[in-house]
């Protein structure tokens, strides 16, 4: 078989494809920048995260457990953990990249966020094999993402009392909104009590931020050997 | 504008572990296929984590969190508006805090 087309105007309809997620792309962004600056990075640090990683709600996690001084694994396994349904993601673009040329498909897949891979595998099922829309969709997202995090720092350091805004409650408030869309049905229910049950025991026994891991593990493992979740 | 190389170290290793998903799922079905108890594994994997990690957060801020986030919730559902259901509950939050603490 030969690779699928990978043009310009591919990535030119990718682009515009996205442009109806652009506004919570910079509402998050605004809300990480924001965040960050009140777990202390500075402006550089935190823009070259969002340009490094591009994986929003991975960055909020981290900075759930951004003390000094900073545990280098609970975060990197954290950010990993959470980036999993990437994983998946990436394993579903095999048919698809995998007669690209292997340079191209690496590089491309680095842009790969929700939004990009839902919409350019609706694209593809639709009949659009042309590669470059995938990445022309996260291209937009990655430039809006990256811009507005950085705004959204440099606005939050011109606040002087961030709690009485309540900026502290902006990693769990868009949590909270974020676990709303992930929700799959009943069958969730058991290893999210898991989850925070252990989560929250762990980080009142136990020194230095394992919680986030200690709950995802126990709560994915009884979800794994559960029913269906829908 | 600062760059702490403890914060650079972090940092490009939560670069090199979210490359690592993204490239591979697609790196491992070249090798070979998953299955389907590895993928349920890993399907219930970010909710749980980030369950895990929005809770003690709340227990952090203290039981405020608990109408702040109900009002999130419920503006979510309503609107669908990320920022919206986000600002509600930061209102909320600084509302109770001025007038109850």
């Amino acid at each position: 078989m030969s690779p699928p087309p990978f043009t310009s105007a591919g990535v030119l309809r990718g682009a515009r494809l996205m442009i109806g997620f652009v506004p919570s792309s910079i509402a998050f962004g605004l809300g990480f920048g924001l965040a960050a600056d009140q777990a202390g990075l500075s402006l550089l640090e935190s823009t070259l995260m969002s340009a490094l990683l591009f994986a929003g709600t991975s960055q909020l996690a981290a900075l759930q457990i951004w003390t000094a001084p900073l545990p280098f694994w609970p975060i990197v396994i954290t950010v990993m953990a959470v980036n999993s349904r990437q994983f998946l993601m990436s394993a579903t673009m095999r048919p698809w990249f995998g007669r690209l040329p292997r340079w191209r498909a690496y590089l491309t897949l680095g842009l790969l966020v929700d939004a990009n891979w839902a919409v350019a595998m609706r694209e593809r099922a639709r009949g659009d094999q042309d590669a470059g829309v995938f990445l022309g969709a996260g291209l937009v997202l990655y430039v809006f993402w990256t811009a507005s995090s950085a705004l959204g720092h440099a606005v939050g350091a011109m606040i002087p009392d961030p709690r009485a805004l309540a900026l502290d409650y902006i990693v769990p408030g868009f949590c909270v909104v974020l676990l709303l869309g992930m929700w799959r049905g009943k069958g969730d229910l058991v290893p999210w009590l898991v989850a925070a049950a252990t989560a929250v025991l762990v980080a009142t026994l136990v020194p230095g931020n394992w919680h986030v891991l200690a709950g995802g593990l126990a709560g994915s493992l009884v979800g794994a050997f559960g029913r269906d979740p829908r | 504008m600062t760059l702490d190389s403890e914060v650079f170290w972090v940092t490009v290793g939560m670069a090199l572990a979210t490359y690592a998903m993204r490239a591979g799922g697609f790196a491992a079905m070249g090798l070979v296929p998953m299955s389907p108890g590895i993928e349920r594994w890993l399907a219930s994997v970010p909710g749980c984590v980030i369950v895990a990690l929005t809770v003690p957060g709340l227990v952090e801020i203290g039981w405020l969190a608990l109408p702040a986030a109900l009002v999130t919730l419920g503006t979510m559902r309503a609107l669908g508006n990320e920022f919206l259901a986000l600002a509600s509950g930061m209102a909320v939050l600084a509302a109770t805090r001025a007038f109850l603490v």
